[in-house]
């Protein structure tokens, strides 16, 4: 990657496909409409005398089957409010397997407070493993002093590594515990992001990417993928002084 | 429909001695994946052994409230294609060409979709 942005195009090519297997036409409406805006297509099969309230199977761009579970199940998962990821991801669940489909995927309606939300559990959960590197993209000044307490917490917190990127430059008080990163006029002002590499445990490893397209919407992606993680942070380590 | 308690309905069955054997039938029956695949023969007649593992992998996901993944199917594609469509083939519901992976005809007795509680929608 030699930006933020071609991350996020990397998703968009990664076309998936929502096989939605039910007699209940206002289902597949309901699921077209969720998945409008994402880079899933969404189609329908009958479902004849199988199973009483059906199933989606979930294809890869090729075809091939991806996983596949029961409607009132992925109608639950798609219910932030009732179940965050990751609070499923804790669950008994292979978590691989059961956010393959919706990680990866690119949402493009998150509103700040959708964007705080996830940002928070990826927040918490490096503070649950107390090692690692921790990168969080405020894209402007503001935004960090609104969160200073929290980040101090983190940044003295057993041996997490924390910075911070902004595209304007920090005039407040200094602050313990974390690298903060300017660098006006660079992409750092349009993308929000989060990334924990999961420190010595790779399946911890998560980050959020977007890009505020219009203001206080964004569109991007989380991911548990331990690879996706890796590459981002390399490329703030590499592209941004860090140290 | 279709759980691991699964009771075929005899009198449909002992309906058909005769022109059936009743015993096969009943062990086919009494097989979880075969019996799914039966249903999804019974409304989709020509599918491929892709297209049989999809969707019984997904039944299996939907009946235990889990995530069916490339691993859970994976069995299960073998298993049809080395024992079920076979079998099924063997008592004459369907024609199955394992050159091409699919089945290519589907008939399946009254008898047997009535003891499955299968019924047709009305038209």
């Amino acid at each position: 990657m030699n930006s933020l942005g071609t991350l996020i195009e990397r998703i968009e090519r990664q076309r998936k496909t929502l096989e939605v297997h039910t007699d209940d036409d206002a289902i597949v409406a309901e699921l077209g409409r969720q998945f409008e805006t994402r880079t899933v297509d969404v189609t329908h099969r009958s479902l004849g005398s199988l199973d009483d309230s059906g199933f989606v199977i979930v294809r890869s761009t090729d075809g091939e089957f991806r996983g596949a579970l029961g409607i009132d199940q992925f109608r639950a998962i798609l219910s932030p409010q009732i179940h965050p990821p990751w609070e499923l991801a804790d669950a008994d669940y292979d978590r691989a397997e059961l956010f393959d489909f919706l990680e990866n995927t690119l949402f493009t309606t998150y509103d700040r407070r959708q964007m705080v939300a996830t940002a928070r559990e990826i927040e918490e959960r490096a503070w649950r493993v107390g090692s690692g590197r921790l990168y969080t993209g405020f894209q402007r000044a503001a935004a960090l002093a609104a969160q200073t307490a929290v980040y101090e917490r983190l940044g003295s917190h057993g041996s997490l590594a924390v910075a911070v990127f902004l595209d304007d430059a920090w005039d407040r008080a200094p602050l313990d515990g974390m690298t903060v990163v300017s660098k006006p006029g660079s992409e750092l002002g349009e993308f929000w992001f989060v990334a924990f590499d999961g420190g010595d445990t790779e399946m911890e490893s998560c980050a959020l990417l977007a890009e505020e397209r219009r203001d206080g919407e964004f569109y991007g992606f989380w991911t548990y993928d331990p690879s996706m993680v890796d590459e981002l942070v390399a490329y703030l380590e590499t592209t941004y002084d860090v140290s | 429909m279709g759980n691991d308690e699964f009771e075929p309905d005899p009198f449909a069955l002992e309906a058909a001695a005769g022109e059936l054997p009743v015993d096969d039938v009943f062990r086919l029956l009494a097989d979880r994946h075969a019996r799914y695949a039966l249903i999804y023969l019974h409304d989709n007649p020509t599918p491929t052994v892709e297209e049989l593992a999809d969707v019984l992998a997904a039944k299996d996901a939907s009946d235990r409230a889990t995530i069916a993944t490339p691993a859970d199917r994976n069995p299960i594609r073998i298993r049809l294609y080395h024992a079920i469509l076979p079998w099924i083939d063997a008592l004459g519901f369907i024609a199955f060409d394992p050159g091409t992976n699919a089945v290519t005809d589907t008939e399946i007795p009254t008898a047997v979709t009535d003891a499955m509680g299968v019924t047709d929608p009305p038209p």
